[in-house]
């Protein structure tokens, strides 16, 4: 039997076989059609999340916005994932000097560095001494008399038992070597003059003072202002009367040493003395002590805290009623 | 790495170090306590490890460090064992991302870790995965896990409020 006519007969007779497919279509098939509205809340879901971590292909996001727009409660899905991002809180590693290594020439850099701030300090707090007086004296034991030298002009406190502090705006010429303070309070500006004056100070019980001033003198008296009195009441310190080089010299201190931003130049405290003096040794040794005030809600200095590697302790500071 | 690069190192990603492992912990001092091991660990191998790759080394072995304190204390917590008790003393929180912190605590510690990699440092799944020994798509169910479960946590509060 010839093979190939055999093949051809075998091809014949699967072809009359063959099925052939109805030309009929499913009748629901427009039901099974979704738009993207229909996507589900586990869809819409994924979709949030993966917009959040952008992970979402282009028309899957077109979707999405459609869904979004066309379902409110698809949006408060959306929403609330997109809150879930968490935001890194500001905080620093505050040992990051002591991870650090230095080569030898920068340990004796370091070193030197420190030396030379720990001698700037010392050479600061000495200049201040000699140059600034009243850091030592003070004026706590100055009399009447004594300040009465001053050429600042003042307001003088006389008091009988107790010290009054009193104010007034004008103090009137009467005579050609007196004034006298008005409003009944009792206020002078003292300029020292080399003829002797007198005023005449009169109030209620006070008894009458003469102190000497210059006659035809036009004052500018600061309220409040205090510079002495006919007794032994002793006037509080006042900024006002700081040098100029000691403001510069504490905020220098604190500009450079103790490497605050934002400094004033009020009066150095020993504790800050003491803050720059850990923080040289911290450099000098690469150590890590620590010692700042704690204040409270009132912005008082409620404690001091030190930390070391040896000891750690939190000092209430005792507060003294003025 | 050179001695330089060592301490660009420390100034560039002892931060964020610190700041992946403590809101992971919620402990300060454990945090620093791994991120100075972290770097200990850095220095013995200074020489070994390039420069390119020291942010990722640095986040796997505080990563790993992390993970073998966690399981010697055993103090995973589901977030599905969380009461509506509790939900009520969350409800104190005014910010939204202190909320997400305190839900982010219940979450299950590789769920957690995936999370802050992602949003703290914009890691990439694949870079996430090299740090927490994960595959790619292990990363990304977790991070879809994660962020169902704050965002479960997030509808609880406000339902609660």
């Amino acid at each position: 039997m010839d093979p190939e006519r055999t093949n051809m007969d075998e091809d014949e007779l699967m072809a009359s076989v063959r099925l052939e497919p109805d030309k009929i279509s499913f009748p629901g098939k427009d039901k099974l059609r979704k738009s993207a509205a229909d996507l589900t809340d586990t869809q819409i879901e994924y979709l949030s999340i993966a917009c959040l971590e952008k992970d979402i292909s282009p028309d899957q996001l077109q979707e999405l916005e459609i869904n979004l727009k066309e379902n409110s409660e698809s949006r408060a899905i959306f929403d609330t994932f997109q809150k879930t991002k968490l935001v890194p809180p500001a905080v620093v590693f505050k040992n990051k000097n002591s991870l650090k290594k230095l080569s030898a020439g920068q340990k004796v850099f370091r070193m030197a560095t420190a030396g030379l701030s720990a001698a700037a300090a010392i050479v600061i707090l000495i200049l201040s001494y000699i140059f600034v007086p009243d850091l030592i004296n003070g004026r706590n034991n100055q009399t009447a008399s004594g300040i009465i030298q001053d050429t600042t002009p003042a307001t003088i406190i006389i008091a009988g038992s107790n010290p009054i502090i009193a104010r007034t705006k004008t103090i009137i010429p009467e005579k050609e070597n007196s004034l006298t303070a008005t409003e009944g309070a009792i206020i002078l500006a003292v300029v020292p003059d080399t003829l002797p004056v007198s005023i005449i100070i009169e109030y209620q019980s006070i008894t009458s003072v003469f102190i000497p001033v210059v006659s035809g003198v036009s004052f500018q008296i600061p309220d409040l202002s205090l510079i002495a009195s006919n007794n032994s009441y002793i006037p509080k310190e006042i900024d006002e009367d700081r040098s100029r080089l000691r403001k510069f010299i504490a905020s220098t201190f604190r500009e450079k040493i103790l490497g605050e931003k934002f400094y004033t130049d009020e009066a150095i405290r020993p504790i800050e003395v003491a803050i720059a003096g850990v923080n040289g040794m911290n450099k000098l040794f690469d150590w890590n002590m620590e010692l700042r005030e704690t204040v409270d809600e009132a912005g008082e200095v409620k404690s001091v805290y030190f930390s070391s590697a040896l000891l750690t302790f939190n000092s209430p500071v005792r507060k003294t009623s003025e | 790495m050179t001695v330089k690069e060592y301490n660009g190192a420390v100034d560039e990603y002892a931060d964020a170090v610190y700041r992946f492992i403590r809101a992971d912990l919620r402990d300060d001092d454990r945090a620093k306590d791994i991120v100075q091991d972290s770097y200990e660990k850095l220095w013995k191998h200074v020489a070994e490890i390039d420069y390119s790759v020291v942010k990722s080394w640095l986040f796997s072995t505080a990563y790993h460090t992390m993970i073998d304190i966690i399981r010697k204390e055993k103090r995973m917590t589901g977030l599905e064992e969380c009461e509506e008790s509790d939900l009520l003393n969350e409800s104190q929180y005014t910010d939204l991302n202190e909320i997400l912190h305190a839900a982010l605590e219940r979450l299950p510690e590789q769920h957690r870790s995936v999370v802050l990699l992602r949003d703290y440092e914009g890691y990439s799944y694949k870079e996430i995965g090299e740090i927490a020994g994960l595959s790619e798509a292990q990363v990304k169910i977790n991070i879809y896990r994660g962020r169902m479960a704050l965002k479960n946590y997030i509808g609880k509060i406000e339902t609660v409020i």
